[in-house]
């Protein structure tokens, strides 16, 4: 993927988890530097993972990554109500945040021919479960605590 | 009045049952799929449908194709991420008769669903 796709997604991303969380959750945050070379992060052990898989112009994988104290806040603001992350309730909301962020920016990034899979949620409890380095990754920071947006890109 | 909601996401239904129930809507009925959302109907016939397009089983625009070929006439709210100007023609065309793109606020879903209700008046 060249720099200037690398950018264009960053800026759709950014856009559609600000327009998420604004909309749906009610809370502004605000999206950090992308980080395109990419690393793991700080939270790898500890949390939870949304995520979409994206077939078309470019195959891979785009994630909302979550420190579980900031996704079990997340959540309660987008459902209404305080759910424990081992409800089936809270990997459905994970999940529908993650196909939000996504499909939203699938719809803003002009001249991209892509589709999105129905998402899939992961607990992780283990760092030795965690992500390899993503391809970008846009640290996002919001009254509920900080979290990432992920693009994993394949081979 | 009574409404069926049809999403695959538990998360999604229960934000469109707090936002139908002070509409008036005193029974709202919930299909997780194209396919459960047909036998709901089955079962009585709604005042207005909200209806998400990419579901597993039946998605949204097989379950419209159906419905209408039926020759039900209830108003019908597509709510989805899909945003695409050719993915609302095709709904419209397949006899969606408002659409409303997620995310949304809560005035914006109020205001689409008083709308469709408007519409098929």
């Amino acid at each position: 993927m060249d720099q200037t796709t690398l950018d264009m997604l960053a800026l759709t991303l950014s856009q559609a988890v600000t327009d998420v969380c604004s909309m749906m959750l009610g809370e502004d945050v605000t999206v950090g530097t992308p980080d395109v070379a990419g690393r793991v992060p700080d939270h790898a052990g500890d949390g939870v993972r949304g995520s979409i898989d994206i077939t078309g112009d470019f195959t891979g994988e785009a994630s909302i990554h979550l420190p579980t104290a900031t996704a079990i806040k997340l959540v309660s603001a987008f459902v209404g109500v305080d759910i424990k992350p081992d409800d089936e309730a809270f990997v459905d909301a994970i999940g529908e945040l993650a196909n939000m962020v996504v499909g939203s920016a699938k719809a803003n990034f002009e001249g991209l021919n892509c589709s999105i899979s129905c998402p899939t949620v992961r607990l992780i409890v283990e760092a030795s479960e965690s992500y390899p380095p993503p391809h970008l990754r846009l640290p996002v920071t919001g009254e509920s605590g900080d979290f990432a947006i992920e693009v994993l890109l394949a081979a | 009045m009574k409404a069926l909601v049809v999403d695959d996401s538990k998360t999604i239904r229960t934000i469109m049952q707090r936002s139908l129930a002070p509409l008036g809507f005193d029974e709202i009925v919930e299909a997780e799929d194209g396919q459960q959302a047909l036998d709901r109907c089955g079962e009585g016939q709604p005042d207005l449908i909200t209806l998400d397009w990419n579901m597993p089983v039946m998605n949204g625009i097989e379950f419209l194709k159906a419905y209408r070929a039926q020759g039900h006439k209830t108003p019908i709210l597509m709510v989805t991420t899909e945003a695409e100007k050719s993915r609302v023609v095709e709904a419209i065309k397949a006899g969606v008769n408002h659409y409303l793109i997620k995310p949304f606020t809560p005035a914006q879903l109020k205001e689409r669903i008083e709308e469709t209700l408007q519409r098929a008046a």
